[in-house]
């Protein structure tokens, strides 16, 4: 198994700059990315993290990670150095075939509001989210659970209203049954989208969308109100590690480069993630209060099954030689990117570096492959959604294919998503795409089945392979230190067909200023909030 | 005097209803789906909450039926729920305020500033004074407005901490200060071009001859005869002006983290959300048909002719 080390920075200049500041910070024996508990700043005080302003607060319909995750906890947590799971509302989850099962609470956990929390809470708040007719953001989540479909059906109203596949045992203790064994599947419970819900939740929804009452280290103070900063109090209730600071106020920033401004001026304690161009200034002015997340996630380039152009597995290997990364990632992407050589970064569980061979950069090799192939007639065209960088990459990417491969015509477009995404779902596009991946836990299982088996929900390419799929369905079913090399060897088969060309991680960066310390960036991103110590003054 | 104005009043319903409907037809036939685009791209959605939302917002019906049901509602006063489920009244509600405060502000400042500063260039033609105010206007208008406001925030906000870097949590008029001069410094360019060219026309025009030549005195001239005449044109723009800054400011108000009109709108128009951006263009519309009512106004107590057309 591949541990997954942690990444502290891109470039080697970057990484230097970070552990020297770790050595010498003043009051700093924190090591930015180490999330250790030193115990500098004891427990109290109160900071504020930039925020974009909340969509919904009940987490079974929210995206707002950082809020929901110090409101509510999940049956497990991912741990933010190791990537790995850890317990959270429940001790333990465990299956001997891994498609049924058990899910122990931990006992006498109780809701902000003093209401016990048991296995009928979380139930009921998984049946709720799974109900495809309350159209909540995390429904997708619950795709595995047996019983699913009954509650999204491809048409008209479902007949029933729970999940077939959960049943209660007993007040602790929850069972549940998936549609097919899935060893990573604590991972998919490691998340705020199963957390247990209050009666509350149930009596009047509005309300507590606006005011949710949790079972996390932290809870809401009053209600919150549309564009207005949110705050957030200890959790008095909460048995697990309580969080350090009294109290974390949110405040809706409408750019990052504002709230990046609001840092200097001290009026903002957290970034993240601080604006690409303005991480060298960062650098320079923060001396070390900065960081990088190793949040997994891949920018890669799509081929169009669907388009003739591409059907030879050389010309997909040509394009993706052609393309020097490190070049790339250093002109254009600066600190916000870091080449990509396999499918998942290293922060991911399982991932393998370098797997993908044609992805080093060989402009001799891409030629003669495109050549061999019968080479490259006509117009080609790049396609990217509308995004900060994406212009200038394929810029950058259309000049290496220029001179690499001697393709003339080269041509463009970035549209925004909702228009491309369109074009790629109806098959119309005829040109590589450049898609992102932002994996739903730090997995390599994570980027495999989404991304390149035949039902993955981010499989746009059309991309089939048997073999690659039965190796990946019986990764998905092995528990999870045997799926590792299994997942291995799929991927290895994967780039033998070069299906898609990986291009570059995303790499996001946390800025914070003197008022705090431990900030503990890492695989969740900010991760842990509630582990941030306020300085004394 | 009041039939002149029930004239305009009634002018405006026609235009009023044709430019919801071009609003809507806009945003509602643009390529791309919003139910996509409100999971952003970076989140993948069930395709039954898909179809659940679709079904709740209207989007499966044909664009007519979708407009017939959206005007039955703004008949009602509802201007509908965003795709986030928040009520687009209540939106309008919460960000008006701080779009009012900034929008007026910057309004005075266009005022106060711009017209003297156009009159001291106008009295001074061919002045040092008038090619530094000539030269003052064109650098104003030459710098693009986000690079005027990052850059004054820097300098003013965290360098030298004369004003707050961003927010309205000091309240007016501390927080809208910096922004407002930002979002003000193109129209009192303009303002302050429009008085000094419009005031040396009148200067030179027939009927201040006259006046001069009747012996009247000169301030009498200038104030009385050449700046009543000659405001004409800068009451014009400054009204029409008026309807721009209070439909918000959507690069000021992003950069001074104002949460306003203005960002409701960009947040709207990028995600797709399209009760939020017909609402709002909506308010927007009936705003400028205000103002440009308070034009006319204006014009006929200034210039008598019109009154009688």
């Amino acid at each position: 198994m591949t541990k997954p080390g942690l990444r502290l920075a891109i470039g080697a200049t970057a990484a230097a700059l970070l552990l020297a500041s770790c050595g010498g910070g003043a009051g700093g024996s924190n090591s930015p990315s180490a999330g250790a508990t030193d115990g500098s700043g004891s427990p109290g005080g109160s900071f504020t993290v930039a925020s974009s302003e909340p969509d919904h607060l009940t987490p079974g319909n929210s995206w707002s990670f950082y809020l929901e995750s110090l409101m509510f906890t999940g049956p497990l947590t991912i741990d933010a150095q190791t990537g790995e799971t850890r317990p959270g509302a429940a001790e333990s989850v465990t299956s001997s075939d891994q498609k049924v099962w058990t899910i122990k609470l931990k006992p006498g956990q109780k809701f902000s509001n003093g209401e016990p929390v048991t296995a009928d809470t979380f139930v009921s708040a998984w049946n709720a989210t799974a109900l495809g007719s309350n159209a909540w953001a995390q429904n997708s989540n619950f795709a595995l659970f047996e019983g699913y479909a009954d509650l999204n059906p491809a048409q008209g109203e479902p007949k029933t209203k729970s999940l077939s596949g959960v049943k209660v045992i007993d007040e602790n203790t929850i069972e549940v049954t998936l549609t097919k064994a899935f060893g990573l599947f604590p991972y998919v419970i490691a998340s705020y989208a199963f957390a247990p819900l209050p009666k509350a939740a149930f009596d009047d929804p509005k309300a507590f969308d606006s005011a949710p009452i949790g079972n996390g280290p932290y809870q809401i103070q009053g209600k919150h109100e549309p564009n207005k900063p949110i705050t957030l109090v200890r959790n008095k209730s909460f048995q697990g590690t309580a969080g350090k600071a009294d109290s974390i106020t949110f405040k809706p920033y409408t750019s990052y480069g504002t709230a990046y401004n609001d840092l200097l001026a001290g009026n903002t304690d957290i970034v993240y993630p601080v604006p690409a161009d303005r991480l060298g200034d960062a650098e320079t002015r923060l001396k070390g209060r900065t960081a990088v997340a190793t949040i997994p996630n891949l920018n890669y380039f799509a081929f169009p099954s669907w388009d003739k152009r591409f059907h030879d597995v050389r010309i997909r290997q040509a394009f993706s030689m052609a393309i020097d990364r490190d070049a790339l990632t250093k002109s254009i992407l600066k600190g916000s990117g870091e080449p990509a050589r396999s499918i998942a970064p290293s922060s991911a569980v399982g991932a393998t570096e370098n797997a993908c061979s044609a992805c080093a950069y060989d402009p001799a090799k891409a030629k003669q492959l495109l050549d061999e192939a019968g080479g490259w007639t006509g117009p080609l065209k790049l396609y990217a959604t509308q995004y900060e960088t994406n212009d200038q990459i394929l810029q950058a990417v259309a000049n290496q294919l220029r001179t690499n491969l001697g393709i003339k015509d080269i041509s463009f477009e970035t549209p925004p998503y909702a228009q491309l995404d369109e074009k790629v779902k109806g098959k119309k596009i005829d040109g590589p795409f450049l898609y992102y991946w932002g994996a739903y836990f730090p997995h390599v299982g994570n980027f495999l089945q989404p991304l390149l088996t035949k039902d993955g929900i981010a499989n746009d390419t059309g991309y089939t392979n048997a073999e690659f799929e039965k190796l990946v369905n019986q990764a998905d079913s092995s528990p999870i230190e045997q799926g590792l090399p299994l997942y291995a060897q799929a991927e290895k088969l994967a780039w033998q067909d070069m299906p898609i060309a990986p291009l570059y991680y995303g790499r996001f960066t946390a800025a914070w200023t003197k008022n705090v310390t431990n900030v503990p960036v890492g695989v969740n991103g900010l991760g842990d909030l509630g582990q941030v110590s306020v300085v004394k003054k | 005097m009041s039939r002149y104005i029930l004239r305009r009043v009634l002018l405006a319903i026609p235009v009023a209803i044709g430019a919801t409907f071009l609003i809507f037809l806009v945003v509602f036939a643009l390529p791309g789906d919003p139910i996509k685009a409100l999971a952003g791209g970076q989140h993948v959605l069930s395709p039954s909450v898909e179809q659940a939302l679709r079904a709740r917002y209207h989007l499966d019906d044909s664009l007519p039926l979708q407009y017939l049901k959206y005007m039955g509602g703004l008949l009602r006063g509802d201007l509908g729920e965003d795709f986030n489920g928040q009520s687009v009244s209540a939106i309008i509600a919460d960000s008006w305020p701080a779009t009012a405060k900034l929008g007026v502000t910057a309004f005075v400042i266009e005022i106060v500033v711009g017209i003297p500063i156009g009159i001291w260039a106008g009295l001074r033609k061919g002045n040092p004074v008038d090619y530094l105010v000539l030269g003052a206007t064109i650098l104003a208008f030459a710098v693009p407005i986000f690079v005027i406001g990052y850059t004054t925030q820097i300098l003013f906000g965290i360098n030298l901490g004369w004003f707050p870097v961003a927010g309205i949590d000091d309240g007016w008029p501390t927080s809208y200060l910096l922004p407002a001069i930002v979002l003000g410094i193109l129209g009192l360019a303009t303002t302050a071009r429009l008085m000094r060219t419009s005031l040396v026309e009148t200067l030179s025009a027939d009927f201040i001859r006259t006046a001069v030549a009747k012996g009247l005195p000169r301030r009498r001239v200038i104030v009385n005869h050449a700046l009543r005449n000659s405001l004409i044109p800068v009451v014009t723009y400054l009204a029409i002006d008026l309807g721009g800054l209070l439909g918000g400011a959507v690069i000021i108000e992003g950069i001074f983290n104002i949460p306003g009109l203005g960002f409701q709108i960009f947040e709207g128009i990028k995600a797709q959300n399209g009760p939020v951006v017909v609402g709002i263009s909506t308010l927007l519309v009936l705003i400028f048909l205000a103002a440009n009512l308070l034009v006319d106004v204006i014009y006929a107590v200034l210039d008598p002719r019109i009154r009688y057309d």
